[in-house]
């Protein structure tokens, strides 16, 4: 069997200098013995990007990561003798590993909607047919679209955009109401900072996303599509595109699509950048080329959604599991996962852990394996202090309920979401007063400004938040605060006012004593708010050296030899270069 | 199709919206971006109420719920009068002292505090305005921008190619805050200045010279109603004689 090389080209190992690497491989391959030389692939993101470039050699299973150009002569040295032991990833106790299997950051993973990513190359077609793409449809379409629908019922599968809705019940819907003109779209427009799963998956398995929208447009009898994708994603857009073009090319899309006299055609909407354009409606008058701003939605948008036609939508990774669930069956997919909530969860796992990175685990984790086996805890020996999940539109889940669950529901229930996906951990120098502000700041922007609650209640709140940071909160600002959250969740027209208000309320749930301190001690514990802290000099410790005065942008700190250092509290901005730099911890936060 | 807001018996015809039903019955549900003669926005949030929806309580919009047969509505709840006294509270920051944000503070007994103390233009972004040129089939003004820095104005903010004057938008405004500047020479709206058509005949103001364009064929002399009344009168004289 040949050998192959599988370097990671996302867009993480890219900006690693992936290419560089895939050059050097094609480079010095060249002079190996014709009958020897292994395949090269470029693949899609393997998830653990902060120890890219990452490459992989088959059949061995061998990974290594964080290789340089100059690391290649040697791996092709390796290839039939004992792996390079330096570049192989060194587990919890300092023992190097060699498979994925074995490294920490993937062992509890289960990848359904991932299987391919990392593993094929995504420019190819050739690797996903072999990979079993398509099966699924070949399937479906000897299927009657009831019986797919049946099928994605009975795998449990819910909506992974956040949501939660069943897919299967949203296209039965729309397979009931009868119309001349359908609509399947893809939903990729993914903006939640942190968050990074559908990125990935387009890029690095878009059949799979393709696969599952033209079976999702059989079932509810659809003949065209749009994948509404933002356009930062570069990668993805060209990857997806090149997808199309391929898939139409072999008879995968377009008119009698396999023989089977089924008629599909899709094409790709850039999105303009909008937050709010990930929300359903708002998406729909984008693609109309309208203000993207959502509508009321008494009408459901499978009775009338895009262009006032019967439209499902549907995000890039629930559509990435259904080639799966077609291919081995409902029960299969059913049987991985929790009572509510079945299959797996692609996560973004970012913030203060040491192991960040793409994750897919199946429902039913809990934050703590999550966290502290894939994640491999906090850096630096600090403490948890909570980890937000569903974005901005999600909740902070605190240290005692590390053991929770997590599946749609048992998020909910305390007051987060799963949204689509990102885990934000932060520790105990997270202000959880500043981190609600940064939160309302991002939504304030990011609301459409249609609705009054939504505009004003989120610029109330960050006026209110931005203040307690100050210091110049009052205790009667805790009130407001939640009278306002509780209108703005209760009146706003769409999903992102009803659920903004979250950051706010499960901070205030889980951290009130935070906001005491910031509005009774005028104190920010975690020593983050900059009018509530200063930076100080230990005379002891300093050592006199003036690294600090030469980091210091604004000319704050000033001294004489061999007398300690002083720093002039008018002109400090507080932005902690000096304490970051400091050689001797002489400078400490009050 | 029978319903009931609190309590009462309201009929309504097909399709109506809460709203509809219950401005034509002449049963009062706050509510500044309705208008029985623009295209709804949903976007003040001022109607909510509560329907029995499977035996609990849903909060809606009135003027984007259609009402069902033996519909119940309730709008004397707690949670509806949370909601309506701090949208209330929002829009006064918005438009302090405006009267018709003041008619419905007084009505509710809210003490005056504004949320955020900030001078503003008083716009509420109810989008009434941009439904009426919308309906017009003009379309000279939208929503521009985002979140807090939304506003309505013209295509980067410049003289809109289309605008032809004629005022619909402050007309339908609750706020009253779209500035008109009309004098002898013309009219000023939206960074466009328009010339007067005056009539023909007494010279009075009829209305902006492309707004009269725009309503009338080609070629039709400008008269005020009053001289086309005197006008006609002529005409029949000459006709059937006096």
């Amino acid at each position: 069997m040949t050998k192959k090389i599988l370097v990671c080209c996302g867009t993480g190992c890219l900006a690693n200098g992936s290419q560089a690497l895939v050059d050097q491989f094609y480079l010095e391959t060249k002079k190996l013995d014709v009958n020897i030389i292994p395949q090269i692939k470029e693949t899609g993101c393997n998830g653990f990007c902060e120890n890219g470039p990452m490459v992989t050699i088959v059949p061995a299973h061998i990974t290594y990561y964080k290789v340089q150009p100059k690391d290649v002569s040697d791996i092709l040295e390796s290839l039939d003798k004992e792996p390079v032991t330096r570049l192989l990833y060194k587990d919890d106790s300092g023992k190097p590993v060699t498979s994925k299997e074995e490294n920490p950051f993937y062992a509890l993973q289960h990848k359904i909607v991932l299987r391919n990513t990392g593993v094929i190359d995504p420019s190819c077609f050739n690797d996903y047919l072999e990979a079993g793409g398509y099966v699924g449809l070949t399937k479906a379409l000897a299927m009657e679209p009831i019986k797919i629908i049946e099928e994605v019922e009975k795998s449990g599968l819910r909506g992974r955009g956040g949501g939660g809705f069943s897919t299967g019940l949203k296209w039965r819907s729309c397979h009931e109401i009868t119309g001349e003109f359908k609509y399947m779209l893809c939903n990729g427009d993914e903006g939640d900072p942190g968050a990074f799963m559908d990125r990935s998956i387009m890029e690095g398995d878009p059949h799979s996303v393709l696969e599952g929208l033209i079976i999702g447009a059989y079932a509810i009898g659809s003949h065209y599509g749009f994948l509404y994708i933002r356009d930062e994603y570069g990668l993805a857009l060209k990857h997806m595109q090149k997808a199309i073009d391929d898939a139409k090319a072999n008879g995968y899309l377009g008119n009698n699509i396999l023989g089977s006299g089924f008629n599909f055609s899709c094409e790709i909407v850039r999105g303009g950048g909008a937050f709010v354009c990930g929300e359903s409606s708002a998406l729909m008058a984008s693609i109309e080329g309208r203000v993207g701003e959502p509508r009321v939605k008494y009408i459901r948008s499978v009775e009338k959604g895009l262009f006032d036609s019967p439209t499902v939508l549907s995000n890039v990774e629930s559509l990435a599991n259904i080639p799966y669930i077609m291919t081995n069956g409902a029960e299969n997919f059913a049987s991985i996962g929790t009572k509510g909530s079945k299959g797996t969860k692609v996560f973004s796992l970012v913030g203060n852990v040491n192991r960040t990175g793409l994750i897919e685990v199946p429902m039913g984790i809990t934050l703590r394996q999550l966290i502290f086996q894939i994640g491999g805890g906090i850096p630096n020996g600090k403490k948890f202090k909570a980890a937000q999940t569903g974005g901005p539109s999600g909740g902070c889940i605190p240290e005692e309920l590390l053991d929770l669950e997590i599946d749609f529901d048992s998020l909910k229930e305390k007051g987060s979401i799963m949204g689509s996906g990102g885990i934000i951990v932060m520790d105990e120098n997270t202000c959880m007063v500043e981190l609600a502000r940064y939160y309302m700041k991002f939504l304030t922007e990011e609301s459409c400004g249609k609705c009054t609650p939504c505009r004003e209640g989120l610029r109330a709140m960050l006026d209110i938040l931005t203040r307690i940071c100050e210091g110049k909160g009052e205790l009667s600002d805790l009130d407001l605060l939640e009278e306002l959250a509780y209108v703005t969740s209760e009146a706003s027209l769409c999903e992102l006012g009803k659920t903004a208000p979250n950051p706010v309320l499960s901070s205030l749930k889980y951290f009130r004593d935070e906001y005491l301190a910031h509005i009774v001690d005028k104190r920010c514990p975690a020593g983050v708010c900059p009018k509530l802290i200063k930076y100080e000099i230990i005379p002891d410790k300093c050592k006199f050296c003036g690294l600090c005065v030469k980091v210091c942008p604004v000319e704050a700190i000033t001294g004489k030899p061999k007398t300690p250092y002083i720093i002039n509290q008018n002109k400090c901005i507080r932005c902690g270069n000096c304490k970051s730099t400091c050689a001797f911890e002489a400078i400490y936060v009050e | 199709m029978k319903f009931t807001i609190d309590g009462l018996e309201i009929s309504a015809e097909q399709d109506d919206t809460i709203m509809d039903a219950s401005r034509r019955a002449e049963v009062f549900i706050p509510g500044l971006c309705y208008s029985s003669s623009t295209e709804p926005t949903h976007s003040c949030r001022l109607c909510m109420v509560e329907v029995e929806e499977k035996n609990s309580l849903r909060l809606v919009a009135a003027c984007a719920y259609k009402v069902k047969e033996n519909l119940k509505v309730v709008t004397t709840t707690e949670r509806v009068s949370k909601v309506r006294k701090t949208i209330l509270k929002h829009l006064y920051s918005m438009a302090p002292e405006n009267p018709a944000i003041m008619e419905l503070m007084n009505l509710y007994k809210i003490e005056k505090a504004p949320i955020i103390k900030e001078k503003k233009s008083h716009c509420i972004l109810c989008g009434r305005c941009v439904k009426a040129c919308e309906k017009l089939g003009i379309s000279a003004i939208s929503t521009v921008n985002r979140g807090v820095t939304k506003e309505i104005n013209t295509p980067y903010g410049k003289p809109a190619e289309y605008c032809m004057g004629c005022g619909s938008c402050s007309e339908v405004c609750p706020t009253k805050c779209i500035t008109i500047k009309d004098n002898e020479e013309g009219r000023t709206i939206w960074h466009k200045h328009f010339e007067w058509a005056r009539c023909e005949k007494c010279g009075v103001i009829v209305t902006t010279k492309e707004h009269f364009a725009n309503s009338n064929p080609n070629n039709t002399p400008v008269v005020c109603p009053v001289c086309k009344r005197r006008y006609m009168t002529d005409v029949f004289a000459d006709t059937f004689g006096e």
